[in-house]
């Protein structure tokens, strides 16, 4: 299965190529007057495969319809996304679908993202079972990723409710493995997880992309996550990104005044922690 | 299974105090059947307290509630004056009418009802969400007694189709189809009007209820995935909102079998609603505690269904998750 992912040889190559995305939100159209509210606006970056980029920023920047315009949950007004050569921004949800299982998202709240009925295998293999994989196929890749996120494979027939918070985000990184993604948009991914879960998750989702190669979007309020996991940091407000650069780079020298807020605040609240050296574990 | 053991005890408790509710009531009612009789100077006071002795009228209500409890055990349900037989085998002989009209109008509900509801939900805001809330909210703030009225006017006044009874007249000689058909085109105005009052109120909630669930995060997952509107309508969502419904079903039967009741009289079905009314009317003091008897038994039988419904497609009960809330 190993061999449906590039390997290194494409690292150089931009797997995600995201110009000029730009999403306005309507709002008030039931009474009579709309006003138009701009979420996103000539957001620009590029994420080659194997690599990490985080969108960082105060809340209302823009970071999470960034993400789900990626991610395709959303039309985006302008702009085009490019996935692995095909531009995803305008299809329609037919020509879509092909195109879906090289790109998952991951929610912020696993518990909530998974239908409170299924088993854990119903979890996994629905995805497969849109894209049209067989039965046997079905089980054979649900097996294998819930060994790959580290559950028990008999734990399938399980229901969700019955797994912990930690589990189940396993859980949701296994459904979206299951279709063999080329890119993952890990949308607040790690943050209603307890500390330590928090670690184990993230060390999971790095020993992931190093064997897939598989590139993240990673959007974050995390400071420290992003200083770990990240390769590249952009800095979002108001819809736009302000700054952009090596992740190191960036919070050695930040040079946007809303960069350095957020290290800032970051500092503030974590002084125990040191940023640079968290970032070079 | 415990949870269905616990569901049937307080069944039970429920019916063993409806039936102690109804003899306080019928006892605190003024008049009895034999008041008309006393009016009559033809009858001597003699002749009617031995009647009243008779029936066992004469006396204490702790005594008569012990003997209508062991009747009740001999499935008798008490002895109605007015007929001079059994309250049970009268009851049941319309209750079927009764439970014909009411679980046809339940099938109707809910054949109209999930649909609705679900497509008003899935197109919210447009056109067909705006008329069914216009509809369904004049549905549920007009009296099912207009609506029947003004039915049945409409019906009678361009003759489209037969009122009253489940048969006509003359039906000896018919075939057992054509019989069915005419029972079928006489049942058709009440179901409708049953149907109309009771789906408005089940399209609203369950409109409501997937609304709330197209709205939540696993919904977006589904979409992210690429899984198509038919199959996350009704794959994900309606099975999660389908709960508030699901118990709502139970009222809801008990609903139609109350408003059933009225919908008999009006349109002269020979159910349970024209016999309770009558005995009412005539004071027949057991025939109206069995017909309330039996009424109370199909508002906890329906109840129970919605429950054991809900124990099977609602996880968090099964789990216990709800109880531990």
């Amino acid at each position: 299965m190993a061999s449906n992912f590039p390997g290194s040889e494409r690292q150089g190559h931009p797997l995600l190529h995201v110009q000029k995305l730009s999403k306005h939100y309507v709002r008030g159209r039931e009474w009579g007057k709309s006003m138009a509210v701009t979420a996103v606006c000539d957001v620009d970056f590029e994420i080659r495969a194997g690599q990490t980029l985080a969108l960082v920023g105060a809340s209302g920047a823009g970071k999470s319809t960034v993400a789900r315009c990626v991610a395709r949950l959303e039309r985006p007004d302008s702009g085009e996304i490019w996935l692995d050569g095909t531009d995803i921004a305008r299809l329609n949800s037919r020509d879509l679908l092909p195109i879906r299982s090289n790109i998952q998202m991951i929610f912020q709240d696993a518990e909530t993202s998974m239908n409170p009925r299924f088993s854990a295998a119903e979890v996994i293999e629905e995805p497969l079972q849109i894209q049209g994989a067989s039965r046997s196929e079905r089980r054979d890749i649900a097996t294998a990723v819930m060994r790959e996120v580290g559950l028990p494979a008999e734990w399938l027939k399980r229901p969700v409710l019955e797994f912990s918070g930690g589990q189940q985000q396993r859980l949701a990184i296994a459904r979206a493995l299951s279709t063999r993604p080329k890119m993952l948009v890990l949308d607040e991914a790690l943050s209603s997880l307890d500390l330590s879960t928090q670690a184990q998750i993230a060390n999971l989702l790095l020993d992931l992309q190093s064997a897939h190669s598989m590139a993240y979007l990673l959007i974050s309020h995390d400071l420290t996550l992003v200083a770990r996991m990240a390769d590249v940091l952009s800095v979002m407000s108001d819809g736009r990104i302000v700054e952009m650069g090596a992740t190191q780079q960036v919070i050695a020298d930040p040079k946007h005044a809303q960069t350095q807020r957020l290290l800032a605040s970051a500092r503030a609240a974590e002084s125990k922690f040191d940023l640079a050296s968290g970032a070079s574990a | 299974m415990s949870y269905l053991g616990r569901r049937l005890i307080r069944a039970a408790f429920l019916l063993v105090g409806v039936s102690i509710l109804c003899f306080l009531f019928t006892e605190m009612a003024p008049g009895s059947f034999f008041d008309e009789m006393r009016l009559n100077p033809q009858i001597s006071p003699e002749t009617i307290s031995s009647l009243r002795s008779r029936y066992g009228l004469d006396q204490s209500l702790v005594v008569r509630y012990g003997r209508w409890l062991r009747s009740a055990l001999h499935a008798d349900f008490g002895y109605s004056i007015a007929y001079n037989a059994p309250v049970a085998p009268l009851l049941w002989s319309r209750a079927k009418n009764t439970l014909l009209l009411a679980t046809t109008g339940m099938l109707l509900t809910w054949l109209v009802s999930i649909p609705l509801g679900v497509w008003a939900a899935a197109r919210s805001g447009r056109m067909l969400d705006k008329s069914v809330r216009v509809a369904s909210s004049l549905l549920v703030s007009i009296p099912e007694v207009v609506i029947a009225v003004a039915l049945l006017a409409i019906v009678v006044r361009w003759r489209v189709l037969p009122v009253g009874g489940m048969t006509s007249m003359d039906d000896e000689g018919l075939s057992q189809w054509a019989r069915l058909q005419e029972i079928a085109s006489r049942m058709l105005l009440p179901t409708i009007i049953l149907t109309l009052g009771e789906s408005a109120i089940i399209v609203r909630h369950l409109r409501a209820s997937v609304l709330e669930v197209l709205d939540t995060p696993f919904v977006q997952a589904a979409r992210g995935l690429g899984i198509g509107r038919m199959r996350l309508l009704f794959r994900h969502v309606l099975p999660v909102a389908a709960s508030p419904a699901i118990s709502l079903l139970g009222f809801s039967l008990a609903g139609l079998l109350s408003g059933s009741l009225l919908v008999e009289v009006i349109c002269g079905w020979p159910g349970l609603g024209p016999l309770i009314l009558d005995a009412t009317l005539s004071r027949d003091f057991y025939l109206v505690i069995g017909g309330i008897m039996l009424s109370a038994l199909f508002m906890v039988g329906g109840n129970l269904v919605a429950d054991i419904m809900l124990l099977a497609c609602d996880p968090r009960i099964r789990t216990g998750a709800l109880d531990a809330r």
